[in-house]
């Protein structure tokens, strides 16, 4: 691995402005770590921010569940008060990676995790964000690529929490030197065709604080199919969320965003046809040469979180 | 002693972490070594260019004009260089080398050196080799053909009655992925020589290479095993390129020692791997569901160099038509070559590849005769005095439909299969059950006269106190060689388990008692163990230093040293000789293959999700015979570590090869299965001792590779009504093989 | 004060810029003339298998890799340096975590337990006994990580079910023994463990 300026943050001002000042956020480093040692990112200055205790706050506060940026998906799986406000939360934290993983990755890494992509993570392949003149996956293998929403990149969002956030309707608290400002869940993950290397909403120099998630969730869950049990990326994720009869659906590691099913909701919301609105969501589809068989593979999972949510209503 | 589970000998290292592996060891003044690779699979080499700001005067660097001795790695054929000068056969072939003090400059360094290569059209698949795209390997492609005929398939084909079951079946690439990467250390000079330490399986196949490769005296080459994180069959002939290479940068570098250790995604990416596989069967059954005539047509994809591919083939070859009785049979093969990066040994060595063929295509040939699987079995198992497809006589004292028997009793065969076929037919069932199962044997030992020509040696050398030391270069990579070998001799000479120990396989200490591969070591190696050591106590016995019929440790203990006061040590060596009866003919290929086999018969239960397409094994038992065991906990480790890999070969296991390179080179998306994935395992041993194996025992190593993949699809099928033909099963497959069924019966 | 506290200037607090400047020394050389990688190195203490220790060490320095190379506490083993096999789990602060994605500095204010750290002198712990007596072992490389997954796992569930077992050790992957001696081990050490308790307690 290269030489690296690394700093320990003791207080979140400290820590914005040395992201400022073009430092790379570090708090478990699952990713951060791989990505360097395959020499796919440059970057040269790590500030840790895995001290601060304004990042690992775990409380409800003013009508919402606030949950750190820096608690580990472990502490997460684990916890009684995200169980019991945000049950899918829970499980999706509880679904990722290993123990030993899930012992350090924190959930602004889960939620701000570059793609899983193999062009994108081996540095002798052709990948657009890298820099490269062609995708390899566009030609090659592709078969967990997006089945929604790609551009020139079809790379997935990996992250599992993700979805469910968005589907809660929940919000992400960022931080920089002088501010402080809150993203919607759905819009923090960002593909944009003419800046691939851009994939999140952070401005420079904003250090992701907390998530905020409004209080009132009746029911949750999060599903994922995956190749084996343990260690693997979802090739087909869906989280659901029932707030009494409002309902939030959003899939996740099938397109470069958590991708929002509100034709699937509102279905759900006026008791019409869930199957036939999420095969006619489905139709919307593009799914790269070999990765047809996730359509019914997402469709499934959908059933079954859906399933799952309306059995916690039941009891 | 013999079937106890006494402690593993090198248990309290490995469980305390003492053991020292390669990457372990402490070098003084150690350079670090990195390979630089073509990535393009074949070319023309035009130049090496040296980029980036970095201190390349510092660097040691090898090209194949730096080669003291001959630039070819000395194994079956001399086609293989180590290191590419012109033709690049393969992406991954080793090109330059490159060494420094300094981890992280050699690691940024590599990303620096260019090299300059003219591609030439690459032959990726089988079918282009045969169809000779390129011409890669003297007129026809084929590193080896082989032809096993018994009776006449042709004549037997033209009788009335029969019915004729073809097929075609595939196996794909499969990692070793030994959890330790390849790794060599080298101090090599014209003034010392060359010693090697490393990760390997055979010492003497890497001093076979290295001794040309430097143009020195036999004496003047020392390889020494450290501790081995697991081979499989991936550190059996690899090794000697990875330590001629670090040899070479040591010589350049005047002697200093050179650490040479692959990462997890250069070992995926260029080591070697399982051969794909493509088998054909033409089959006719009587009336009475009898085997009448087998032809079989076998295929393997080498990669670019000859390697160890035609007694790959080979093994394959004998295995295709399994343990049945058949009178005529024939059996054709052929390894081709492409420009994939060559693929090699890996345990079971060509017969899982053969085997999941015909396991697979015997259940199609029951159900169109309308037997059941068990059945159709049951009626062509070979019995004693019948013969093989190269017609060896089999005269172990077999009873292959008592071990089905067993298997199916223990399996609740009967039971299930009603129960998960009533459960299946219902309207929606979301999960479908089957339960599957195969035959099969595994020759133990080296093909035909390959023992002979081995000729493998073992020392036996008492001690002051009537401590034992056994010489040998048979290696202990996990599979319990050291603990074996002890309780062999310690059972042999009447002497604590205790009193035994294990020399490290170091090729200035230890004879040359062959490669550890092939499942010879226990049966082959063992037994020349417990000669050696009869050896010893009849040389006690004739010199009067034991007394008597019997005699105790301590009386064992006084002997030795009586002897070696006298004498001045107390040695015995033997060197290998066939079993009566064993004769093998290379030119008809007939004959006695293997000395012995080691016979089973698995039964996989499976669910399958018909809405995810994802396959579980939930059950799986292993009935085999491998003869007397000598240790119940190692031998069922075996059994088990082996089903384990085969669950991943016929599920999860897929190399996926991009230009010649496998790109899914990562642990991450090479999918092998966790604690989670794993169903439980019965594994029930039917011990029919061998006469001339250490007391009564067999080989173990690869058997259990052969037997999970076809059983478990034979299961997917009987859940499902889905015929899958090809290795892993993985989702997609499974829906592939679902919708051309569902279009197939819309069309009529 | 809204400093961040440089690697390498722990007592030194000072001005941002120059903290800041302090901890790149060598960055910018590092990039015209490579070979000063040397240079950024700087002494830290951890705590290792109850005794403190004092290293230099690149602040990014993997901890793996000061174990290995700087602490000779080779027992610790690299499969994969992707987290994914846990063939280099410790524990730091009783938490099992894969050394290759803990950069050091940021385990010097932890207790670090190393397979080394395991035994009691001589005397192996009961799960280390059951390791050789089941066939846990075979090649031995994933052994460290292994037991020390059993640890874990044996101290969150000392009576685990056959479930627990398989999700505890579900980030430690190996290729010998398809897992079933492994679930042997941790089952008899905890019928052990069990046992034990019983004859001390009437």
């Amino acid at each position: 691995m290269k030489p690296f300026d690394y700093a320990i943050a003791k207080h979140l001002a400290g820590a914005t402005s040395t992201v400022s000042d073009g430092w790379t956020p570090k708090a478990g480093g699952i990713d951060l770590l791989d990505r360097l040692k395959e020499r796919i990112d440059d970057t040269e200055k790590v500030v840790s921010v895995v001290g601060l205790k304004e990042l690992s706050r775990l409380t409800v506060e003013d009508g919402h569940l606030v949950v750190g940026a820096n608690l580990t998906l472990a502490q997460l799986a684990l916890s009684d008060l995200v169980r019991k406000h945000l049950h899918g939360l829970a499980e999706a934290a509880g679904d990722a990676a290993t123990p030993q993983v899930r012992a350090r990755a924190t959930l602004a890494g889960n939620l701000l995790q570059r793609p899983r992509c193999e062009y994108f993570r081996q540095a002798e392949l052709s990948c657009l964000k890298r820099g490269a003149d062609h995708c390899g996956a566009a030609a090659g293998d592709n078969e967990t690529h997006a089945l929604f929403g790609a551009g020139k990149c079809s790379a997935v969002h990996a992250s599992n929490l993700a979805p469910v956030l968005v589907a809660a309707g929940a919000s992400v608290v960022v931080a920089g030197t002088k501010h402080r400002r809150e993203i919607p869940a759905g819009k923090l993950a960002v593909y944009d065709d003419s800046n691939l290397g851009r994939e999140s909403a952070l401005r420079p120099g904003e250090v992701m604080v907390e998530a905020r998630v409004p209080l009132g969730v009746t029911g949750s869950a999060w599903r994922e199919a995956r190749r084996r049990q343990s260690f693997d990326w979802p090739l087909a994720g869906c989280a659901v969320v029932q707030r009494g009869s409002a309902w939030g659906v959003a899939f996740g590691g099938v397109a470069p965003v958590p991708w929002l099913a509100k034709s699937v909701a509102a279905a759900l919301e006026r008791g019409g046809d869930v199957g036939a609105a999420l095969d006619a969501m489905l139709a919307t589809a593009v799914p790269p040469k070999t990765g047809r068989y996730r359509l019914k593979l997402l469709r499934q999972v959908a059933l079954d979180t859906i399933a799952a949510v309306q059995k916690q209503g039941a009891k | 002693m013999i079937g106890t589970n006494v402690p593993r000998k090198e248990g309290i290292p490995k469980v305390t972490g003492a053991a020292l592996y390669i990457d372990d060891m402490v070098f003084d003044e150690l350079l670090h070594g990195a390979t630089i690779r073509s990535t393009v699979p074949h070319g023309t080499l035009v130049d090496v260019h040296f980029e980036g700001d970095l201190p390349w005067d510092e660097f040691v660097v090898v090209r194949a004009s730096d080669v003291p001795g001959d630039n070819v790695v000395t194994m079956i054929e001399s086609d293989q260089p180590f290191l590419a000068d012109g033709r690049i056969m393969h992406a991954g072939e080793a090109v330059v080398l490159i060494a420094h003090a300094d981890k992280d400059l050699v690691a940024r360094a590599r990303k620096h050196v260019r090299l300059e290569i003219t591609p030439l059209e690459p032959v990726l698949s089988i079918a282009d080799s045969v169809a000779k795209k390129a011409t890669l390997y003297a007129k026809d492609n084929a590193f080896k053909r082989f032809l096993v005929e018994k009776g006449s398939t042709k004549d037997a084909f033209k009788a009335d009655g029969l019915t004729i079951v073809e097929g075609e079946y595939t196996t794909g690439a499969q990692e070793q992925l030994y959890i330790e990467p390849n790794g060599m250390v080298a101090i090599a000079s014209e003034k010392e020589g060359v010693t090697i330490w490393g990760s390997l399986q055979c010492p003497y196949y890497v001093h076979k290479a290295l001794v040309p490769l430097f143009g020195l005296g036999a004496d003047n080459v020392r390889i020494v095993q450290a501790t081995t994180g697991g081979g499989f069959g991936g550190k059996e002939e690899f090794p000697s390129i990875i330590a001629g290479h670090a040899a070479l940068l040591s010589w350049k570098a005047g002697g200093k020692p050179v650490k040479l250790i692959y990462d997890r995604a250069e070992d995926m990416w260029v080591t070697t791997k399982r051969h794909p596989s493509i088998t054909r069967h033409k089959t006719a059954i009587d009336a009475k569901g009898k085997l009448v005539a087998m032809e079989v047509d076998f295929r393997i994809d080498g990669g670019a160099y000859a390697t160890l591919s035609s007694v790959v083939l080979s093994r394959g070859t004998i295995h295709a038509c399994g343990p049945y009785a058949c009178p005529n049979q024939r059996i054709t093969a052929a390894a081709m070559a492409t420009n994939h990066p060559p693929h090699g040994a890996f345990r079971g060595f060509g017969a899982p590849q053969s085997i999941f063929g015909l396991e697979r295509h015997l259940d199609r040939c029951a159900a169109a005769v309308g037997l059941t699987p068990d059945e159709f079995r049951r009626r062509n198992l070979l019995k004693p005095g019948q013969t093989t497809a190269t017609h060896q006589v089999i005269e172990e004292k077999i009873d292959l439909p008592a071990m089905l028997d067993l298997a199916l009793k223990r399996s609740d065969w009967a039971k299930k299969r009603e129960a998960f076929e009533v459960e299946n037919a219902k309207e929606g069932a979301r999960i479908k059950r089957g339960i599957g199962l195969a035959s099969f044997f595994h020759g133990s030992g080296f093909t035909g006269s390959g023992e002979v020509y081995l000729a493998s040696v073992v020392g036996v050398r008492a001690r002051q106190g009537g401590t034992i030391e056994i010489l040998a270069s048979s290696t202990e990579i996990g599979q319990g060689t050291n603990t074996i070998f002890a309780q062999i001799a310690s059972e042999a000479l009447n002497i604590p388990y205790e009193w035994i120990q294990i020399a490290n396989p170091d090729t200035a200490n230890v004879p040359d008692s062959g490669p550890t591969v092939a499942s010879r070591t226990c049966m082959v190696v063992g037994k020349l163990v417990e000669r050696g050591c009869r050896q010893l106590v009849d040389a006690l016995r004739k010199g009067g230093f034991l007394a008597g019929d019997g005699y105790d440790a301590k009386q064992f203990a006084r002997a030795c040293d009586a002897y070696i006061f006298r004498h001045g040590k107390l040695e015995a060596t033997t060197t290998y000789t066939p079993p009566p009866g064993v004769e093998w003919d290379e030119k008809r290929y007939r004959g006695s293959a293997y000395a012995a086999y080691g016979w089973a018969v698995y039964v996989a239960e499976v669910s399958v999700d018909m809405l995810t397409w994802e396959a579980r094994v939930e059950h799986f038992t292993a009935v085999q015979d491998i003869g007397k065991v000598i240790h119940p906990v190692l031998a069922a480790g075996q059994v088990e570590g082996g089903v384990t890999q085969g669950i991943g070969f016929a599920l999860y296991e897929d190399v996926v090869w991009r230009d010649g390179s496998m790109i899914n080179n990562q642990m991450t998306n090479y999918i092998i299965p966790t604690a989670a994935d794993v169903p439980p395992i019965d594994v029930v041993f039917h011990e029919v001792p061998f006469a001339h194996g250490p007391s009564g025992a067999k080989g173990v190593g690869e058997l259990p590779m052969d037997g999970p993949a076809p059983a478990i699809l034979n299961a997917i099928e009987h859940a499902t009504g889905l015929s899958i033909t090809s290795l892993p099963a993985a989702p997609e497959v499974i829906m592939a093989a679902a919708l051309k069924n569902a279009a197939e019966a819309t069309h009529g | 004060m809204a400093d961040p506290k440089p690697a390498n200037a722990n007592k030194a607090a000072g001005p941002k810029t120059k903290a800041v400047k302090a901890a790149t020394s060598g960055s910018s050389k590092s990039k015209a003339k490579p070979s000063a990688t040397a240079t950024g190195k700087i002494p830290m203490t951890l705590s290792v298998n109850g005794k403190s220790l004092k290293v230099e060490a690149f602040p990014m320095a993997r901890l793996l890799d000061v174990l290995r190379e700087s602490l000779d506490l080779t027992g610790t083993k690299e499969g994969c340096g992707e987290g994914e096999c846990g063939a280099c789990s410790v524990f730091m602060d009783g938490r099992l975590v894969n050394s290759c994605l803990v950069p050091v500095l940021q385990a010097t204010t932890a207790k670090i337990v190393t397979i080394e750290g395991v035994a009691d002198g001589n005397k192996l712990q009961p799960i280390q006994e059951t390791f050789i007596t089941e066939g846990g072992a075979q090649c031995g490389i994933c052994t460290p990580g292994m037991i020390l997954a059993a640890i874990a796992l044996l101290k969150k569930h000392p009576q685990p079910t056959d479930a627990q077992i398989r999700e505890g050790l579900s980030g430690n992957l190996c290729r010998c023994t398809g897992y079933m001696k492994i679930f042997d081990s941790v089952r008899v050490a905890a019928e052990r463990a069990l046992a034990n308790e019983g004859a001390s307690t009437p």
